[in-house]
């Protein structure tokens, strides 16, 4: 089937690959395994209540600087999970005395990241027996 | 999970609902970020401009994470949705005509099934107004020797059922009566029904004030008590809350009050039209209903299968209780006679007869909205041609297949909402007007009007028919070809022969669904026409009826019209009191009126052995008063007229119909020949006359033999008195009323209506179901008409360009008319030739409601296809020469 070129390029999953790449191109940090970003904003969020951009420095601090939150989609994510139930959004004055959005964790989403902080572990420690393995 | 389904039901409704809050919201949290991101930057020494240039760029796209935002929260498809209906309305409102005619056709189309489906809801689908009512019978005792079906039992029999049947829970009997309820301003007739005390518990219904009966309520003696209706305590005792205990005078005896029923209840099984509003025990009317005698039956009974209990067992049972009835009683159950105790669900004995003409009305009404849709499609088609180019587009511009299809469907169903909004404001209209037609023939109808299940049916019919009549256009015209139709010099033309067959087999479904209907409409007038050419045997017009019933009170012989002298003079003061009111001609009585109800007695002839089978000929009956065969004007054919000299000093007298005198005096004169009615022992009556034939019981049944005798002889209490009136007969109603009051002001007057209402009662449910099918028909014609004329006029202004050419090369027009017309006509041949064969496989559904005309009728089979076929030819013919009086000139320049 003949590709019409105008619409191969219009196509959204294109317009993604391209940016990607130009992510790589840019950037050193390692990317995010698929799924492991909602886990890491929900064990942030354990601690205190956060604004969205103090979520992504704090990943990036406590992981030493090796985990960058892609910032197109953290938003994203955050509203998910908002959606979901297990954080909650609050309004409120930041330090440097402006509006943001704090959001914090509900008693479902503490239940959640138990569950998830679980699954990793499990997941990384049969990762490693089969990559440690002959 | 149930507390997750829950937030995310929540989140997603603020989402939609305070979009715009939600949106600002999105665009404040982000812009934050970016400053945060930005102050790091200064912070480490960067200038302000270039911090926040780094901020943005570290960002990435800005649009991006919004729509992924969104995309989160879970609302994408109501949004996309909402866009495409905006996107849908607009583009109807730029078609005026196009959305006119559509909208139309919808609204009618959805608005007649609309209002039939409340109809059908509420005579059919509606569970009825008892506990656990699909556990309730209705049993008839059927004697299929002497040809009767589904009749009464008898007081013993109700009994012995009662006491053997073993699937059965219980059995209540009831018998209707109707008496004259006094003590009021105006006295009133009213139906009520003697019941065992057991029946509003076997039917499982509470009252809704007080109680109703106890076993001890009906112990001999007469401390009568009743339950009434709602309507009854709201008219009579005006909704009084301490009715309980109040007192009625029903045919001159005093009835308590002890209960009230709910205002939804009725009961079960009616006698006629009038509905019942007063129950009371046995032990009333004991003098006339003999509950003590086996062969006595007058007693309908509606029983509860026991649990666990099929309606197989429960008649299998009754099988085994009838033969052993029939050996314990042989006098009772002649050996010839062998009875059978039937069984049948209550609800099928409610509504049984008028399920198939309401389902066959629904068949026809949605036969009716589909050839709306099939209108509706084809218009779609022919807009397509238009709006390829726009769709064209829009794929070019990266719209899949499915986007556009999805579109297309939303315009579809917009039209259809609108439409349906539309037709259920005419349901409600018509809804009003079908219950006012259907009258007492359809049952338990209430008040029709539009509730929430009519609405919902009415929305998801609109849905169905948006979806069924777009589908296939969205299809057809997604398909367009993207160069072709981008191309400058693209014709709609191009489109294809794919569409024009499409087109062409959309108008063969749209004629043969119409032929089907026009022609159940053209059997159902013929077989009209031919019963209202019936002779009734009688003339019909300036005659006013009413009916009087005397009280026969509890213990007959204290009633004040107890003796026969009582009920003569009766009869005669009420006859001379009408006499003289003004635009009166003449008046008289009979009892019962022909075409309302019909009464039976079987009689032997004076000098003649009964017959081989020793069972006594029956004829109908009926007393009347001297003169009544002038005053009806049904022709004397031999002898004379009862005369007032024919009173009770003087021989019995009789009169015969022609009928009679032709079966039993085959070629000799009756007059002066002997019968006697019933036993042995009555007196002999002679035959002094015989008069023409009067249909009885209905017009479409044959009249029987019949018997007229006087009032002066047979004095009566059950009277219908007869006034032929020299002005409209309406307007002597009230008058004849107030005449009657001068004799007893505690005798209601009842049921005073035109003899040619009587006679139109009698054809109510034909009547009904005529008119319907008659206006589908219509409807369906002229959707038809509005459906061919459209494609033959996109079909000339598709090929003008073609008939240009053509036509410069020296074709006449009316040849390039005829090449049109007689494609199109080809068509409509085609799909009259597939509705005959429709039409002969669905009248047979109609056959109950035809008299005198075959389900095949050849007239009607002929006649209505000639009839569509020339509408056809006009609704062609007038837009080809309309579209063909262009300048071929201009029309191959705009080609």
């Amino acid at each position: 089937m003949a590709v019409d070129p105008l619409r191969f390029y219009t196509s959204p999953r294109i317009l993604a690959l391209v940016e990607v790449q130009g992510d790589r191109l840019t950037d050193s940090h390692l990317d995010l395994p698929q799924g492991t970003l909602d886990l890491l904003i929900l064990k942030a969020l354990s601690l205190q209540p956060m604004h969205g951009w103090s979520i992504s420095e704090r990943i990036h601090q406590v992981s030493r600087e090796t985990l960058r939150v892609p910032q197109g989609s953290l938003y994203p994510a955050l509203h998910r999970l908002e959606r979901r139930g297990w954080i909650k959004a609050e309004w409120g004055a930041s330090d440097n005395n402006r509006r943001a959005k704090y959001y914090q964790l509900t008693a479902a989403g503490r239940k959640q990241l138990a569950a998830e902080s679980e699954d990793w572990a499990r997941l990384t420690a049969a990762v490693a027996l089969v990559l440690r393995m002959g | 999970m149930l507390t997750e389904l829950w937030s995310d039901l929540r989140y997603r409704v603020r989402a939609l609902v305070r979009r715009r809050d939600v949106e600002r919201e999105l665009d404040e949290e982000l812009r934050f970020h970016v400053m945060c991101e930005a102050e790091k930057y200064e912070r480490a020494g960067l200038p302000r401009d270039e911090a926040l240039r780094r901020a943005r760029l570290a960002f990435g796209g800005v649009d991006r994470a919004k729509e992924q935002s969104r995309d989160a929260r879970g609302t994408r498809l109501v949004e996309t949705t909402l866009h495409d209906l905006r996107y849908a309305l607009r583009t109807l409102r730029r078609a005026p005509a196009f959305t006119t005619i559509a909208v139309l056709t919808l609204a009618l189309g959805i608005g007649a099934t609309t209002a039939i489906f409340s109809v059908v809801d509420r005579v059919l689908l509606r569970p009825l107004p008892y506990t656990d009512a699909q556990r309730l019978t209705v049993l008839a005792a059927d004697f299929p020797r002497q040809g009767l079906e589904h009749g009464p039992f008898s007081g013993p029999e109700y009994e012995d059922i009662r006491a053997q049947v073993r699937d059965l829970l219980d059995v209540a009997a009831f018998a209707p009566v109707s008496a004259n309820v006094t003590g009021t301003d105006r006295p009133e007739r009213i139906q009520a029904m003697v019941v065992s005390t057991n029946f509003f518990s076997v039917l499982g219904v509470a009252p809704a004030l007080g109680r109703t009966f106890r076993a001890e309520d009906d112990g001999g003696g007469i401390g009568i008590v009743a339950v009434i209706s709602h309507d009854l305590w709201q008219r009579m005792f005006a909704g009084d809350p301490n009715v309980v205990g109040r007192t009625l005078r029903m045919d001159d005896d005093a009835f308590t009050i002890i209960g009230v029923m709910p205002s939804g209840f009725h009961h079960p099984v009616e006698q006629g039209e009038a509905r019942t509003e007063l129950w009371v025990p046995t032990n009333y009317r004991i003098a006339q209903l003999p509950f003590q005698q086996r062969s006595a039956r007058f007693l309908g009974l509606v029983g509860r299968l026991a649990p666990g209990a099929t309606l197989a067992l429960v008649h299998s049972e009754l099988g085994t209780i009838a033969e052993r009835l029939a050996g314990q009683y042989p006098d009772a159950y002649a050996s010839a006679d062998e009875w059978r105790i039937s069984v049948t669900p209550l609800f099928d004995a409610v509504v049984g007869h008028v399920r198939s003409a309401l389902v066959m009305l629904l068949g026809a009404v949605a036969l009716v909205l589909l050839i709306g849709c099939v209108n509706i499609a084809n218009l779609l088609l022919a807009r397509g041609a238009v709006r390829e180019r726009e769709i064209a587009l829009r794929t070019a511009l990266g719209a899949g297949r499915a986007r556009i299809v999805r579109q297309l469907l939303t315009e579809s169903v917009v039209l259809a909402a609108i439409g349906g909004t539309l037709g259920l404001l005419l349901a409600a209209w018509g809804a009003d007007a079908l219950t006012s037609l259907g009258g007492p023939s359809l049952p338990r109808v209430g008040e029709a009007s539009i509730d929430a299940r009519v609405f919902l049916f009415a929305a998801l019919i609109s849905v169905l028919t948006g979806i069924a009549f777009g589908i296939v256009p969205a299809l057809q015209v997604s398909r367009a070809n993207v160069q072709d139709a981008l191309k400058d010099g693209a014709r709609g033309a191009t489109a294809g022969s794919g569409r024009a067959r499409t087109r062409s087999a959309l108008v063969v479904a749209e004629v043969a669904l119409a032929l089907v209907l026009l022609i159940s409409a053209g059997l159902l007038l013929r077989s009209f026409a031919r019963l209202a050419g019936v002779d009734p045997g009688f003339e019909p017009r300036d005659l006013l009826t009413m009916q009087i019933s005397l009280p026969v009170p509890n213990q007959p012989e204290r009633g004040r019209y107890f003796t026969p002298e009582a009920r003569r003079r009766f009869t005669q003061r009420v006859i001379e009191a009408i006499e003289p009111v003004s635009g009166v001609k003449s008046v008289g009585i009979a009892s019962p009126l022909p075409l309302r109800a019909g009464a039976t007695i079987n009689f032997a002839i004076d000098g003649r052995a009964p017959m081989a089978s020793g069972l006594l000929p029956s004829a109908d009956f009926r007393i009347v008063s001297p003169g009544y065969f002038h005053l009806m004007g049904t022709p004397l054919l031999a002898g004379r007229e009862l005369a007032n000299t024919d009173d009770a000093n003087s021989p019995l007298a009789a009169v015969i119909n022609r009928t009679m005198a032709h079966r039993f005096w085959p070629g000799e004169s009756p007059i002066g020949k002997r019968i006697r009615g019933g036993a042995e022992g009555n007196p002999w009556l002679t035959i002094v006359g015989v008069a023409g034939d009067v249909h009885q019981t209905n017009l479409d049944v044959p009249p029987r033999p019949e018997i007229d005798v006087s009032y002066l002889q047979h004095p009566v209490g059950f009277i219908t008195v007869l006034v032929r009136t020299a002005i409209a007969p309406e307007r002597l109603a009230n008058a004849a009323r107030q005449a009657v009051r001068t004799v007893d002001k505690d005798q209601p007057v009842y049921d005073v209506v035109p003899m040619t209402q009587v006679m139109a009662g009698t054809v109510g449910p034909r009547r009904f179901s005529m008119i319907l099918l008659a206006a589908f028909g219509a409807l369906a014609l002229l959707l038809a008409v509005v459906g061919i004329s459209g494609v033959v006029a996109n079909v000339v202004a598709q090929r003008q360009h073609e008939i240009g050419i053509r036509m410069a090369l020296g074709a006449a027009k009316r040849d390039v008319l005829a090449l049109i017309v007689g494609r199109q006509m080809a068509i409509v041949a085609i799909g009259i030739a597939v509705g005959l064969g429709a039409a002969a496989a669905v009248t047979r559904v109609l056959s109950g409601l035809l008299y005198e005309v075959g389900a095949v009728d050849p007239i009607t089979f002929i006649f209505v296809p000639a009839l569509l076929l020339a509408v056809a030819l006009v609704a062609s013919y007038l837009p080809a020469r309309r579209a063909m009086r262009v300048d071929p000139a201009i029309a191959m320049r705009n080609g």
